[in-house]
C-alpha cells in the first residue's frame, strides 16, 4: 500500500515541471494592467520551459513544451503554432547546452536565457512580419524582451525552490 | 526506468539521438504548419479557441479576481503619485464640461422639439451585456482580451465592445461562456470610422502599436491634432457615433489615441445591436452623440 502511495506521489511530482509551466501560462494571461504600460507581458512560459529543459529535461519533454505552447496559442488569440514554435526552439536550445549550464552559476544561466530570448523572439517577429507582409513595430517586442529578462531571476528562484523541495534525483519520468 | 545492458545502450544511444533530432524537426514543421493553417482556415481555429476558452474559463475567472485586486492597489498608488496632475486636469475638464452640459441640455430640448415636429419615433436604445476581462493576449503580437460572457448571455460575433469612455474592440470569437475581443489596436483590426467634424469617412487600422493608423481618409478632410474620431456605422455591425479616440499625430501618417486605456481593462460592455432594427441611413434613428469637444476650444 505504502509502495503504491509512494509511487503515486512520485508520478504526480514528476508532472511538476509541466504543471508549473501551465500555472505560469495562466498567470501570464491574467489581465495585469500596469499603468503607463502597453499590454505586453513577460514571456513566463518561455522562462519555465527554458529552466526545466536545463535542469529536468527528462520531465520537461519536447512534446510537453510543444503542448504548453499550443495551449498558450489557443488562449492568447495569436496565430496557432507560434508559441509552440517558440517553446520547442527554447527547449532545444536549453537541452543542447544543458551540460554547459548545469554546473555553472546563476549569472551564466541568466546570460544564456538572454541569448535564447534574443534569438527566439526576433524569429517570431520576423515570422509574423512575413505573415502580415509588413514590418511590425519593434517596441512591443523590445518591451517583452526586457521585461522577461528582468523577471527571469524571480521565476528562476521560484522554480529552483520547487525543484529542491519536491524533485530530488529520485523522481524520474 | 529499467537499466539497460551495456550493449543495447550502445546501440540505443545514437538511435535515440536520431529520433530526438527527428522529433525536433517534426515539431518545428508542425508548428509552422499550424501557423499557416491558422491563417487560412479561420473557422476551424475559432472553434478550437472557443472550445478551449470555454473549458479554461472557470480557472481564468478565478485567477482574474485576485489580479483585479492587485490592479486596484497598483492603480491606487498610481493615483496618489499623479494626484496633482490629475486634479489640475479634472478642474479644467470640469469647467469645460459644465459649458457642455448647458449645450447638451439645449440640444436635448431642440432635439425633442424637432422630433415632435417630424413625428419620429423615440431613439432605439441599445442594451448591453457586461462582462469581466479574464485574460489578455499577453504577447507582443496580439491585442485581444477574453471576456467571461458568451453565447449563453446573448453575445454574437461582430458586436461592438465598449469600455469606460468609448469603443474598445469587437467580438471576434464566441464560446458558450467566454468571448474573445479583438482590440482596436490589434494588427487585424479594421474599424470604419469618421471624423466627428465634417463626417469624413476613414478606416482605423490597428498595427499592434498603442496608436492605430487612420487610413483611406479622403483628401478633402483636414485632420488636426485633437480631432475626435467616432465609428461611422458603415458595415452595419454596430451603430454610428460611438466615440473611439482622438488624433494625436498627423505627420507621417495620421494616428489616433483610443479614448479607453487598453492596458487597464476591467469590466466591458458588449453592445446588443441588431442591424435589422434600424436603417443606418435614417437620421432620425441615429443615436445623438455626446462626445467631448476637440481640445483647444
Amino acid at each position: 500500500m505504502s509502495a503504491l502511495l509512494r509511487q503515486t506521489s512520485r508520478r504526480i511530482r514528476a508532472l511538476l515541471p509541466i504543471l508549473s509551466s501551465l500555472a505560469l501560462v495562466l498567470f501570464s494571461l491574467a489581465p495585469v494592467g500596469l499603468p503607463h504600460f502597453d499590454s505586453v507581458g513577460p514571456a513566463f512560459a518561455l522562462m519555465a520551459v527554458f529552466y526545466w529543459s536545463i535542469f529536468r529535461s527528462d520531465l520537461m519533454t519536447m512534446l510537453g513544451a510543444f503542448a504548453i505552447g499550443l495551449l498558450l496559442d489557443l488562449l492568447s488569440g495569436g496565430p496557432i503554432g507560434l508559441n509552440a514554435l517558440v517553446l520547442v526552439l527554447a527547449h532545444e536550445l536549453g537541452v543542447s547546452q544543458r551540460r554547459v549550464f548545469l554546473g555553472s552559476s546563476f549569472l551564466v544561466n541568466w546570460a544564456a536565457f538572454a541569448l535564447v530570448i534574443g534569438v527566439v523572439l526576433p524569429i517570431c517577429w520576423l515570422l509574423m512580419s512575413l505573415l502580415h507582409w509588413e514590418l511590425l513595430p519593434m517596441l512591443p517586442l523590445m518591451t517583452q524582451l526586457l521585461l522577461s529578462l528582468a523577471l527571469y531571476p524571480v521565476i528562476y528562484w521560484m522554480l529552483s525552490r520547487l525543484e529542491r523541495r519536491w524533485l530530488r534525483a529520485s523522481v524520474t519520468a | 526506468m529499467a537499466r539497460r545492458s551495456g550493449r543495447s545502450a550502445w546501440i540505443a544511444a545514437p538511435f535515440r539521438a536520431l529520433l530526438q533530432r527527428f522529433a525536433f524537426l517534426l515539431l518545428l514543421a508542425t508548428a509552422i504548419g499550424l501557423v499557416l493553417v491558422s491563417r487560412i482556415d479561420r473557422p476551424l481555429v475559432e472553434r478550437a479557441r472557443a472550445l478551449v476558452a470555454d473549458i479554461v474559463e472557470p480557472v481564468l475567472s478565478t485567477v482574474a479576481q485576485p489580479v483585479a485586486a492587485v490592479n486596484a492597489a497598483v492603480g491606487w498608488v498610481d493615483d496618489i503619485l499623479f494626484v496633482h496632475e490629475e486634479n489640475f486636469r479634472l478642474r479644467t475638464e470640469n469647467a469645460r464640461l459644465l459649458q457642455w452640459q448647458e449645450v447638451a441640455r439645449r440640444l436635448e430640448q431642440d432635439n425633442a422639439a424637432l422630433r415632435r415636429l417630424l413625428a419620429a419615433g423615440p431613439d432605439l436604445s441599445q442594451t448591453y451585456v457586461t462582462g469581466r476581462v479574464i485574460a489578455d493576449g499577453g504577447g507582443s503580437f496580439v491585442r485581444t482580451a477574453l471576456l467571461n460572457v458568451g453565447a449563453k448571455d446573448g453575445i454574437r460575433k461582430g458586436q461592438a465592445v465598449i469600455g469606460e469612455g468609448g469603443y474598445v474592440g469587437r467580438v471576434a470569437e464566441v464560446g458558450q461562456r467566454a468571448a474573445r475581443i479583438l482590440l482596436l489596436t490589434d494588427l487585424n483590426s479594421r474599424l470604419p470610422v469618421m471624423l466627428q467634424d465634417g463626417g469624413h469617412r476613414a478606416v482605423l487600422a490597428g498595427d499592434n502599436s498603442p496608436f492605430p493608423r487612420l487610413e483611406y481618409l479622403s483628401g478633402a478632410a483636414k485632420p488636426a491634432i485633437g480631432m475626435q474620431v467616432v465609428t461611422s456605422g458603415d458595415g452595419g455591425q454596430f451603430p454610428a457615433n460611438i466615440p473611439v479616440g482622438e488624433i494625436v499625430e498627423i505627420e507621417g501618417g495620421v494616428r489616433v489615441r483610443p479614448l479607453v486605456d487598453l492596458g487597464r481593462l476591467g469590466f466591458l460592455r458588449v453592445m446588443q445591436f441588431d442591424e435589422t432594427r434600424i436603417d443606418a441611413e435614417d437620421p432620425a434613428a441615429q443615436v445623438l452623440p455626446l462626445a467631448p469637444p476637440p481640445k483647444g476650444q
